[in-house]
């Protein structure tokens, strides 16, 4: 569905991207790992479109990134960026609905089905009661599931999550993994970049590891998770212990 | 969730009733007193209804002629200026940006000075005024197309520069003025005021005004999204580059015909669109609407303290302020109500 062939970008001089080559299959939920500046973000906004200028080819359903118009891209990729507190207040529902932005035209404002979209994607997502709740007022968690619903709503195909667990408790971690793996499963493909290990290895299908802008290892974590990868994304030792509930990754001790 | 839409309709409609209501009691006052049937009758029979003549000539002269044009101008001013305080205030995601951010108000003053120091007629001043608004903020978008980094902040930046440099520009005319008739004339136009309203300088500022307000209003709806910022809007398929520059356009050209008729009116762009927001929330498809009505209401109370609270009128600039910082002061320092 995505073909990232020899991908690279820099801003300015500094090189963010080079070289990259993978490819990510319809369905499922792919993981990017990376540390800090790995490249993550950057390669998110090479598939959303602001970024034009990158080397090599970026195909989506085999067209060009480059080549797609805004509103043709939001209709098939949507975004969920970690939450901001906007500069004003909406409440929750007007938040999912302006994901139907780029069902209608320039002038025109959300009718009727579209309302019923975005009632569907909170529905869906188990958050129809916080529909008239003011957004600012929302916990991190309903935040990033408001945020969620909002990309349902755009009915695209592909969703990109940058790093949804940023700052939620444990649960909300739980509950906003297990939502994404659902989506995955249901027929979206979802990416998401993210910092867990552990979350890799409980929900993702397959990840993609990055370094310095390099792909450092892509497949199944089954396959690519372990403690050498580890050492070289993060420069700390870790430890892969088999439980009942599936492996467990734990960082170990550093001097 | 049709429902959560009604408060917002019975808030507009009470609005445009008030605004109804402020209009016919505007022309009733005045040194020289207008019954409200009176007025009412000279009205209709204005628009061209057969209406039996029981006023006198003075009368209608007084309604039609002096104060029509003046409500009239007065409530496009006051809906030009919170509306587009209110578009500026999402296009750069800042509550406290108001419609002369990009120094269209300081182009129109400067613009307005230079043609009244080279003694130009009342219709001159206002075609500099508007010719050097638009010029500034023009100056000002193309200063920020060549300034790397983001958009947003070098239009800001850009603008305050801009507005710093005519504003010196205008204190330097003020200097060489001649002091017994023009720089009077200038102090005056820099301090605002609609007293001098003729039908011509309506007709002037009517047809950029409508043509903006008309832009903004229908693009409402995609307002919201620039308030998410530039890739946020980019993702839901916005091109908010695009659609921010649409709205510089519109809100200059409507802020440009204001000031260019009006002089400078301040504190409006800002204080409505807040009180707005309190009413019916920051969604563009009420705020807008709301704005507008409650512009041209406020405008239009203030015009009617400023031309018959003392013998001698006190400019309206001065009136906002004296009016809007306070107002202002009370709106950010009150507690949030819980919503």
């Amino acid at each position: 569905m995505i073909d990232v062939r020899n991908l690279s970008f820099s801003y300015g001089v500094s090189p963010v991207l080079c070289g990259l080559t993978f490819t990510v299959e319809e369905g499922g939920l792919t993981a990017l790992l990376g540390c800090n500046g790995a490249g993550k973000t950057t390669l998110f906004r090479c598939m959303l479109g602001m970024l034009p200028g990158y080397g090599g080819s970026l195909t989506l359903c085999g067209r060009e990134i480059r080549r797609y118009r805004a509103r043709e891209l939001a209709q098939r990729i949507a975004w969920i960026p970690q939450s901001q507190t906007p500069a004003f207040s909406y409440p929750a529902f007007d938040m999912v609905l302006m994901g139907t932005t780029g069902q209608t035209g320039l002038f025109a404002s959300p009718g009727r089905r579209q309302r019923e979209t975005a009632m569907e994607a909170m529905e869906r997502l188990g958050i129809a009661h916080l529909a008239g709740r003011s957004f600012l007022h929302l916990s991190g968690g309903e935040r990033q599931l408001v945020l969620i619903a909002r990309a349902l709503a755009q009915q695209a195909r592909v969703l990109l999550m940058d790093e949804p667990c940023a700052s939620l408790d444990f649960g909300n971690q739980s509950r906003v993994m297990a939502q994404a793996r659902e989506l995955a499963h249901s027929g979206y493909t979802v990416i998401m970049s993210t910092h867990h290990p552990q979350h890799v290895l409980s929900y993702a299908d397959r990840v993609i590891a990055l370094s310095g802008g390099r792909l450092l290892k892509s497949g199944t974590p089954d396959e690519v998770m372990d403690e050498a990868l580890m050492r070289t994304l993060y420069g700390i030792e870790t430890a892969f212990v088999d439980s009942p509930v599936g492996r467990i990754v734990v960082a170990g001790r550093t001097a | 969730m049709q429902q959560r839409h009604r408060p917002y309709g019975i808030i507009l409609s009470a609005l445009a009733a008030g605004l109804l209501l402020l209009f016919l009691v505007s022309c009733c006052l005045g040194r020289y007193p207008v019954p409200l049937d009176q007025i009412v009758r000279i009205l209709l029979s204005g628009l061209g209804g057969s209406v039996e003549k029981t006023w006198s000539n003075a009368m209608e002269a007084a309604v039609l002629r002096i104060r029509l044009p003046r409500i009239a101008l007065s409530c496009l001013v006051g809906c030009s200026l919170s509306t587009a305080g209110a578009a500026y205030q999402s296009a750069f995601q800042n509550p406290m940006a108001s419609s002369d951010l990009l120094g269209a108000s300081s182009g129109a003053a400067f613009g307005a000075a230079l043609a009244l120091l080279l003694g130009a007629k009342a219709g001159m001043v206002t075609a500099s005024a508007f010719a050097f608004s638009l010029l500034t903020v023009a100056l000002v978008t193309l200063v920020s197309v060549r300034a790397p980094g983001r958009r947003t902040v070098s239009l800001i930046l850009g603008g305050v520069m801009v507005s710093s440099l005519f504003s010196a520009g205008t204190s330097y005319i003020k200097l060489v003025a001649d002091p017994s008739n023009q720089l009077p004339e200038i102090t005056y136009w820099l301090m605002g005021s609609l007293s001098g309203t003729s039908a011509q300088s309506v007709r002037f500022a009517c047809v950029p005004m409508a043509l903006g307000l008309l832009l903004l209003l229908l693009l409402r709806w995609r307002l919201n999204l620039l308030t998410l910022g530039d890739d946020e809007a980019r993702a839901l398929g916005v091109h908010a580059g695009r659609l921010r520059l649409a709205v510089v356009l519109c809100s200059t050209l409507v802020t440009a015909a204001s000031v260019s008729v009006s002089g400078l009116i301040g504190w409006i762009g800002l204080v409505v669109p807040h009180l707005s927001r309190k009413l019916v929330g920051s969604d563009m498809r009420a705020l807008l609407p709301c704005s507008m009505l409650l512009g041209a209401l406020f405008l239009l109370l203030v015009d009617d303290v400023s031309r018959n609270l003392l013998p001698t009128e006190i400019p309206i600039g001065i009136l906002t302020a004296f009016i809007g910082a306070p107002f202002f002061l009370y709106l950010v320092t009150r507690k949030e109500a819980a919503e």
